[in-house]
Formats: structure tokens, sequence, C-alpha cells
């Protein structure tokens, strides 16, 4: 064995026996019928669990769920924190402070986040709905129609931030000249915009919104600490499908298969992304 | 009024004054070069006539309308930068485009505005292509055909060839002026190179600190220097300096040798007095002369520089001709005398020409 390799072999050993071990043992237990309260009777059952998965409505709603959540939360984000960039970026004065304070919600755990959210929001005792209720507007945030809603709604809150900061490092990191040349070409703010911000910005907001959305398909504390996935199913994501199917119900084999759709789902979804950002990057190497 | 019209400038950022009161006036079709040191306020300059900063005091005119308070892009200008300033996610022809497109010119004009830009350019294959594929010279030309495409009053350079090697310099150097002459353009050009400055220059504007230390034809500023400054900083190689004193019969002695009619000095004046160093020529018996140990020499061509020190530690350098320079090399002491009427007095004080 030569040095290099064998320089390499602790790192190895160590990232297989807490990657690649689980990864692979989890796969194993996806081709069976394991469930935690008959461990003696596990049995072989191919690819019985993925077809059952694949069709089963509680799995496609909460896939169906999640999407929603996730176009629908990162949307948000992308347009509110591009567009709080941009006004920040020409804030002279209280910047540095801004900055700081648009850390603060990404320090929140985002259980901590759910379980205020669920008490700032809900229709009795919520000082939210409160407000709302002395000028009229009565809502019902964890109705059948809004909760879904207004999960996304508090991941727009918490992640935000995270946007705005990306965001803001990628507008100062872009050449000034560039924009001077606009300026002299007569070009108005909102072409100025589409036609040279947002193009030099691309690779950021592709990173930007690759980051978010690997996040936000990994959905679970707030559904856990506010509607454990109701009313109904309507708030059912795809990582409180899997905690149910494993840990509530013991069927680790359903379960298991469910997290190797998902991380097929996302596969397809990074990889369509990244070839995204290369086109978008190709030919500006020198600049 | 003047065709550009420059009154009272000044420039502060925060307490720093940039510019003490400027004063330019540049006649329609003239290119006018503002050269300078670094830090003389030149670019600057530029950009408040460019109107990229918004001026601290005084007037801008642009073809007899006050534009001091207007948008860049209502002044009708266009501006080559020292970096290009390309968009870097457009095409050449995008770039080129671009200006026409945000005056809402219809597109079949702008194709074929930016085509025969491109054909007087020498850049039509290179339209499709983006910034990053071009090589330095080739995005100067993209950034020049930007700004010729739009049929400006006026084309402000900033420094436009800095960033090109000494061989490409010269070649878009001569091109920037043929296109100026056949345009018919009026342009204000930046640079801190005085080569530049020289050959292409109807009018130089050279700056020091904030303010105009002297504008003229490059004739004026290199035969006439109007102080100490300007005589230093123009010519290549730079002026020879030697301190001296005025005295009672209108002479002026200094550690070289005394130079005379000079009635204007008082005596005891303290002066400078300089002499280009292509002034220097080799002297005949009985002439006043500055003679000199010859140090080393560098050979350019036909022409070649003499290091000299003097006697009294004094260093100077002289220019001369290929054949007195063969000579010279291997000689151990040279003398030279300065050519009629070349001999350049300044008041050692205020640094003004006598």
């Amino acid at each position: 064995m030569q040095l290099k390799h064998r320089l390499v072999l602790p790192l190895a050993l160590v990232l297989s026996a807490v990657m690649l071990y689980p990864v692979a043992f989890s796969f194993w237990i996806s081709l069976h019928d394991y469930r935690l309260t008959r461990l003696d009777d596990v049995r072989w059952v191919g690819f019985e669990n993925y077809k059952f998965i694949a069709t089963d409505p509680g799995f496609l709603n909460a896939m169906g769920n999640t999407i929603t959540f996730v176009i629908g939360a990162v949307t948000l984000e992308l347009i509110l924190g591009l567009g709080l960039a941009i006004l920040l970026q020409r804030l002279v004065r209280f910047q540095n402070f801004i900055r700081s304070t648009l850390l603060a919600p990404m320090f929140i755990t985002p259980i901590a986040v759910g379980l205020m959210f669920r008490f700032l929001l809900n229709s009795e005792l919520g000082v939210i709905s409160h407000y709302l209720g002395e000028i009229g507007i009565t809502v019902d945030w964890f109705g059948p129609q809004l909760a879904l809603f207004s999960i996304i709604l508090i991941d727009v809150w918490q992640w935000t931030p995270f946007m705005v900061l990306m965001f803001l490092a990628g507008l100062e990191s872009l050449p000034k000249s560039p924009f001077e040349a606009a300026r002299i070409d007569g070009a108005s703010a909102w072409l100025t915009f589409r036609c040279v911000t947002l193009p030099m910005l691309r690779p950021v907001i592709t990173v930007a919104i690759i980051i978010r959305a690997l996040d936000a398909f990994k959905v679970f504390e707030y559904v856990f600490a506010i509607t454990r996935g109701g009313p109904g199913d309507a708030t059912e994501t795809i990582m409180y499908y899997i905690y149910q199917a494993g840990f509530r119900f013991f069927r680790m084999g359903e379960a298991a298969a469910a997290a190797f759709m998902l991380i097929a789902v996302i596969l397809v979804l990074v990889i369509a992304l990244v070839k995204a950002t290369k086109s978008s990057t190709a030919g500006r190497n020198n600049v | 009024m003047s065709y550009v019209s420059l009154q009272s400038i000044t420039k502060k950022f925060g307490d720093v004054e940039i510019l003490k009161g400027v004063d330019l006036e540049i006649e329609h079709h003239q290119f006018t070069v503002l050269l300078g040191p670094s830090g003389c306020g030149k670019s600057t300059t530029l950009r408040l006539v460019a109107g990229l900063e918004p001026v601290s005091g005084g007037k801008i005119f642009i073809d007899e309308r006050d534009v001091t308070d207007l948008e860049p892009r209502e002044r009708d200008i266009a501006m080559v930068f020292q970096n290009y300033a390309l968009y870097p996610t457009m095409t050449v022809e995008q770039n080129m485009s671009f200006g026409l497109k945000a005056q809402n010119m219809p597109a079949s004009d702008i194709r074929t505005a930016v085509h025969n830009a491109a054909e007087l350019l020498g850049i039509t294959p290179l339209l499709a292509r983006k910034p990053g594929e071009l090589s330095g010279g080739q995005q100067q030309r993209v950034a020049i055909g930007r700004a010729i495409v739009r049929q400006p009053k006026l084309f402000l350079f900033d420094e436009p060839l800095s960033n090109l090697d000494a061989k490409l310099r010269v070649e878009t150097r001569s091109e920037i002026l043929s296109l100026h002459q056949r345009l018919g353009a009026t342009t204000i050009y930046v640079t801190h190179d005085q080569e530049e400055a020289m050959t292409m220059a109807d009018k130089i504007v050279i700056m020091n600190q904030g303010q105009i230390e002297q504008q003229g034809t490059p004739e004026d500023v290199f035969f006439r220097p109007v102080s100490r400054m300007v005589a230093g900083f123009i010519g290549s190689p730079v002026m020879n300096f030697f301190n001296g004193v005025g005295t009672a019969n209108g002479a002026i002695e200094t550690q070289v040798g005394t130079f005379e009619g000079f009635p204007q000095i008082r005596a005891g004046q303290k002066v400078e007095v300089g002499v280009r160093p292509d002034d220097l020529i080799p002297a005949e018996k009985g002439e006043t002369t500055i003679t000199g140990k010859v140090l080393l020499s560098e050979l350019l061509g036909v022409r070649a520089i003499i290091h000299l020190k003097t006697q009294h530690g004094l260093a100077f350098k002289a220019v001369v001709d290929h054949e007195i320079y063969r000579d010279m090399k291997s000689a151990d002491e040279a003398s030279f005398t300065v050519r009629d009427g070349r001999l350049h007095v300044f008041d050692s004080e205020s640094g003004k020409r006598i």
C-alpha cells in the first residue's frame, strides 16, 4: 500500500463507519419487512416496500405537501431576500446593526421557533391573532386551508435573513464599474437590475436556492411542534411521514424506503440546479 | 461659451478637498488630455463631467446646457473605463446594444448601428462572444465600440490604455486618435502617461493637487513649462535641475557654471535652472560648459542616454547621437553646453517660471 493511501485510510475508515455503514444498513432495511416490534421475524421482501410507498396515498400526499412547502418557502425567501438585500445595500447608516440583527432568527432552534409561533398564532391566545382581531381580521392560521401556508410563513420568517446575507455578500462582491457603465448608458433602475445585476448574481442565487431547498425538504420541527401533520394530513411532510412510519408505527422497512425515495427526488433537483449554474457561469471565467 | 465648460469646480470627499476650483474650456472637436501624477484629481474631474459623482461647487456646461445636476444619461456622453467595465454576462453585441436599448431605439436600427461600429473597429467576428473570452485589447475595443455606437456629444476616456501591453498601447493610441478625427468627436482623455498626452492631445491640461497647473498645446507645455512641477513632469528622460543664485549683473551662478542674460533676476534670488537632456550638446572650446564624469550610458538605438556626475556630486543626464555616444561611453569626462534659448529658470520658492 502506498503512503498516500495509508494516510487517507483512517479518515476513510471513520467515514465508512459513520456514513457508509448506516446508509448501507438502511438500504438493507428498506429491502426487508423490518419492524421494531418483530425483530425476530425480519423477512426479505425485495422492492415491495418501495412499491407500497410509491402507491401509498399518504406518502404521495406528504410528497405533494413537501414540494408545495419547498417551492412556496424558497420562492418567497428568494424574492424577499433579494429585495431586502438591495435595499440594505443602499443603506448608509445602521447597515452593520441591521446585518447582525438579521442573524437573530437563524440562531433559534427550529423547534423553539415552531413552539413560539404556535402560541403567537393561536386563535384563542395568540398575540398576533388578538391584534388582527382588533382590526376585524380573524384568521384560523392552523385550519385545513391555511395550515401549510402558515408553516411556510414561519420558515420564511426564520430563513429569509439567510438569503439576505447571502445576496448582500454577493452584491458587494460584484464589480462596481459595470453599474457605472449602465448609468452612463442611461439604463433605468429596472433595466440595470434585470440585465446587469441579476445575471451577475445568478451563481450566488443558485447556490442560495440549493442550500435552502435542501434544508426545506427536511422540514420537520415546525410540523412536529405545531400541527403534527394535521389538520387531517394537510401539513404532513415527508420527514414527518418517515418519522411516523419508523418511530410511531415501528415499520422501519417502509420508513427506510421512503427516505431513499426522498434522496432520489433531492438528487434530481440538485443535479438540475448545478447544471443551471454551470451554464450560467460559462464564458465569464476571466471576468 | 466653449463646447464644454467647467467653472470653478470643487469636489470634497468628507473633509478632503480633491478639486480646489478647476476652470476649463474645451472647444468643439478638440482632443483634450488631462494629465498629472496619481491623486492630482484628473480622474475625479472626468467623473464629475460624466455625472458619476456630484460636484461640491461650481458649474458644468456641455454644448451650452447646464448639466451640473443632471444624471449621466441626460448629459449625452459616453465613457470608456480603465478596466473596460463591460457587462460580463452579455455578448459583445448585447454590450454594444445596451445603451441604445435603454433609449428605446427600434431593434433593427440598433442592429445596424452596432454592426457599423463593429465594422469600424474590426470586431465583427467577436460579436457573439462574451467579454471573458476576449483579450484585454479586444475588450477595450468593445468598450470603445459601446461608446461610439451612441454618437454622444462628448467622449470621456479614463486611462483606457493602462491595462494593455506596450505594443498594443501604441497601436490603440493611434486608433483612438484616428477614430476621434473620423467621427469629429469632442474628447476628454485622462492619463498619467505623458507620452500618451504629448502624442494625442490638441490641448494638454496638467493637473497637480486638485488644481490646473498649466494648459496649452503639447508644444506649450514641453517648451514653455510654467512651473518647476510641469517641467519635471513632462519629458523623458526628465529635465536636469541645478540650484542657483542670481547676481547683480543679471547672471545666475550655479555649481555647474554661470549662465548670463537674465536681467529680470534679482541679486541673491534663489532659483532652479532646468535643462532638458536633449538640449545638452557636446561643448566646443571656450563655451559655458557643464562637465561631468561619465557614470554609465544607455543606448536606445539612434540616440543614447549618458548618465553623468559633476565634480560637486550633482547627477545629470544628456541625450546624444549614436556617433557621439561611441566616443563618450569610453571617455572619462564629458562637457556639454546648453542649446540656445533652452534654459528654463524657475523661482525656488514659488516654483514659477521666471
